[in-house]
């Protein structure tokens, strides 16, 4: 008998939880929604609101249910309503955009509402079931403001106006030297690499500056003695040797003019020097220190027609 | 210095215009080898002896006798041959008239000291006994026979070969070359209206007739050891020029020494043997020469450029393993030397 009761007991335990357990079956429901922003909006807003809709494929939306682009309110329009469906497996998927404009001007921070909206699905058998799309609080916010009034009013219109925080700097001390060695290791590493590469432009390599400053420097000093212009003549001829990757002669000149065309209007100087050089160094004739200031017109002269050729190549 | 210490000589004045009239006539008769003769001039007035050579037919022989005309004095000439010996250079034998033998002076004997050219034609189809004599009557200007030292002051040796026959030629030895002040190589003329003429004008058909239409002993011969001496008194030396010829020199025995290089050749071991004492004295003594030809009395190096191949290039002895490509890797080492040796 005891035993009867207990299997009782239990039985009605299991049934009651069976009951509780049961569920009835909702064919759709909204699984998704999007509303943007809810504050800070002001006049002329557009508010876009999305929404994701899963129902069963028996169910379709009743398009009459849908709202309907307009005015819908004196501060509200409804620009446009898109809708778009999708069938995944035993559901159909309902993508629904729906596209605000607010005009209402708000003289304050003001709370607004979209009220809630009923969506209407309907089977075969005429059988009806709605999905609410929720309704929406959002605050909008003046432009400016018509009256300053509060914070600041005794100082004037922009009073109230404060300026933006300014942006909390932190402390890159301990930074800053790693990154100065780094940046300058990589800069001079580029350098490197774009000298080898030939990428830097040509630096003014021009061998008759060198000469020049080596004559000047002769030039330069007190009582010049024969033995030091013969120096300065001698500066000057390994320059045009170093210009002619060989040592030129006079009788070479005709060629050395010809590979360097850009000395063509320097011929006759670069003929009286070698003449100057003939009498001093092999006809034994005196070395006037005239000669020096010659030397040097003649290398600026030069060294600006290697100039121009650099930089035309 | 004006005149030579000679009585009844010319002045070095008159001389420039004998030396053109000399080398007008030789360029008349001789076609499109003006620089050859220019450097046979250098080589006669520095009492050098030359060598010619060349391809066969290119016309050295006719050179040489053509030269030969214009300088004067006693000519003898001798064909190189493989049973020539040295004894015929210097007296032959045969029957006299009253039937017994009889000796009489050869080609070099004949004139006495008045020989004034030897001309040895084909000299690498003698033997090398006939090149030992000839190396002491180019080096001595003498020769021991019949008892006693015969003196040829006058002399200058011309000879040729060419480079096209080796079968039955003694090669020169090295000591014979370096007798030699020049070795010019003589090519055809390169221009189109010369060889046509060559071709075509009768005048170049025979040439002994050629030869004996150049102007005869233009210069007198027993005055050019005289003015050869002027000439080299004559032209200044200054330091520069000096240091450049020595250094010049210096770099063709040590190219190393001096940075040259070569493409494919070990310039530290290239070098065996390169130009000695007279081989310098003649660069020095012709670069003097060309330097009055041009009207200068003073040396420049571009006078030593004149002449460096001619006198160098036969006195540069490479280490065998490079002789495969001779010519060529002297001509490098000149041009490099050239191109290297700084100089006011």
């Amino acid at each position: 008998m005891k035993f009867f009761n207990t299997i009782s007991l239990l039985l009605g335990l299991f049934l009651l939880s069976a009951i509780c357990s049961a569920k009835p079956h909702i064919p759709g429901q909204l699984i998704k929604m999007d509303q943007g922003r809810s504050y800070g909006l002001v006049v002329g807003d557009i508010i876009e609101h999305q929404y994701l809709i899963a129902i069963d494929t028996a169910y379709s939306l009743s398009p009459s249910s849908l709202p309907v682009e307009g005015e819908l309110t004196y501060w509200l329009d409804l620009n446009s309503v898109d809708m778009t469906s999708d069938q995944r497996g035993a559901k159909k998927l309902y993508h629904l955009t729906l596209r605000y404009q607010t005009f209402y001007a708000p003289l304050d921070v003001r709370k607004l509402l979209i009220p809630e909206q009923q969506l209407v699905f309907t089977d075969n058998s005429n059988q009806r079931f709605e999905i609410s799309l929720p309704e929406w609080y959002f605050t909008m916010s003046p432009i400016k403001e018509v009256v300053s009034s509060g914070v600041g009013n005794d100082d004037g219109s922009h009073g109230f106006m404060k300026p933006d925080i300014a942006p909390r700097t932190h402390s890159l001390s301990r930074y800053q030297s790693p990154i100065i060695i780094y940046a300058s290791l990589s800069v001079i590493a580029l350098l490197i690499w774009a000298a080898l590469a030939g990428l830097l432009p040509k630096l003014s390599t021009s061998p008759f500056h060198k000469a020049k400053r080596q004559i000047k420097r002769i030039k330069r000093q007190k009582n010049i003695t024969s033995e030091q212009v013969q120096q300065g003549m001698q500066a000057m001829h390994d320059a045009l040797n170093t210009r002619a990757k060989q040592t030129l002669f006079a009788s070479q000149i005709d060629d050395f003019i010809h590979r360097h065309p850009q000395f063509n209007e320097s011929r006759g100087q670069i003929e009286d020097f070698f003449q100057q050089s003939r009498s001093v160094f092999f006809f034994d004739k005196e070395a006037k220190p005239t000669i020096l200031m010659d030397c040097i017109r003649l290398c600026d002269r030069l060294a600006a027609a290697d100039k121009v050729v650099q930089s035309n190549s | 210095m004006n005149q030579l210490s000679n009585t009844s000589t010319i002045a070095m004045s008159d001389w420039h215009a004998l030396i053109r009239q000399m080398e007008t006539s030789i360029n008349n008769t001789i076609l499109g080898q003006e620089h050859i003769v220019r450097l046979m001039t250098i080589a006669t007035l520095s009492r050098g002896h030359i060598l010619l050579e060349g391809d066969v037919g290119v016309g050295k022989t006719t050179l040489l006798k053509t030269v030969a005309e214009c300088l004067g004095g006693n000519f003898e000439r001798i064909e190189g041959t493989i049973d020539l010996m040295p004894h015929d250079l210097v007296y032959y034998t045969y029957i006299a008239e009253n039937g017994k033998p009889g000796v009489s002076s050869g080609p070099v004997l004949k004139h006495g000291d008045e020989l004034s050219i030897f001309f040895f034609n084909e000299i690498n189809r003698a033997r090398p006994q006939v090149h030992s004599l000839l190396l002491r009557i180019m080096a001595e200007r003498s020769v021991h026979a019949f008892n006693q030292t015969h003196y040829f002051p006058h002399l200058q040796v011309f000879a040729d070969r060419n480079r096209i026959e080796k079968d039955e030629t003694f090669e020169l030895p090295a000591a014979a070359r370096d007798r030699f002040m020049m070795e010019l190589h003589v090519e055809q003329p390169k221009s189109e209206t010369q060889l046509k003429d060559l071709m075509f004008n009768p005048r170049f058909h025979d040439a002994d007739k050629l030869v004996d239409s150049a102007d005869k002993a233009v210069v007198p011969f027993q005055q050019l050891n005289d003015i050869a001496v002027a000439i080299q008194e004559h032209v200044h030396t200054s330091e520069k020029v000096q240091d450049y010829g020595y250094h010049l020199c210096r770099a063709l025995r040590e190219p190393a020494e001096y940075g040259i290089q070569i493409t494919d050749v070990d310039t530290n071991n290239m070098i065996r043997g390169g130009m000695g004492p007279r081989g310098i004295s003649y660069l020095a003594r012709g670069a003097k020469v060309n330097a009055w030809l041009n009207g200068r009395d003073a040396l420049l190096p571009e006078d030593f450029h004149m002449i460096i191949r001619q006198i160098a290039k036969h006195r540069l002895f490479l280490n065998p393993v490079y002789d495969y490509n001779r010519d060529d890797i002297v001509e490098s080492l000149i041009t490099a030397a050239l191109n290297t040796i700084q100089s006011p």
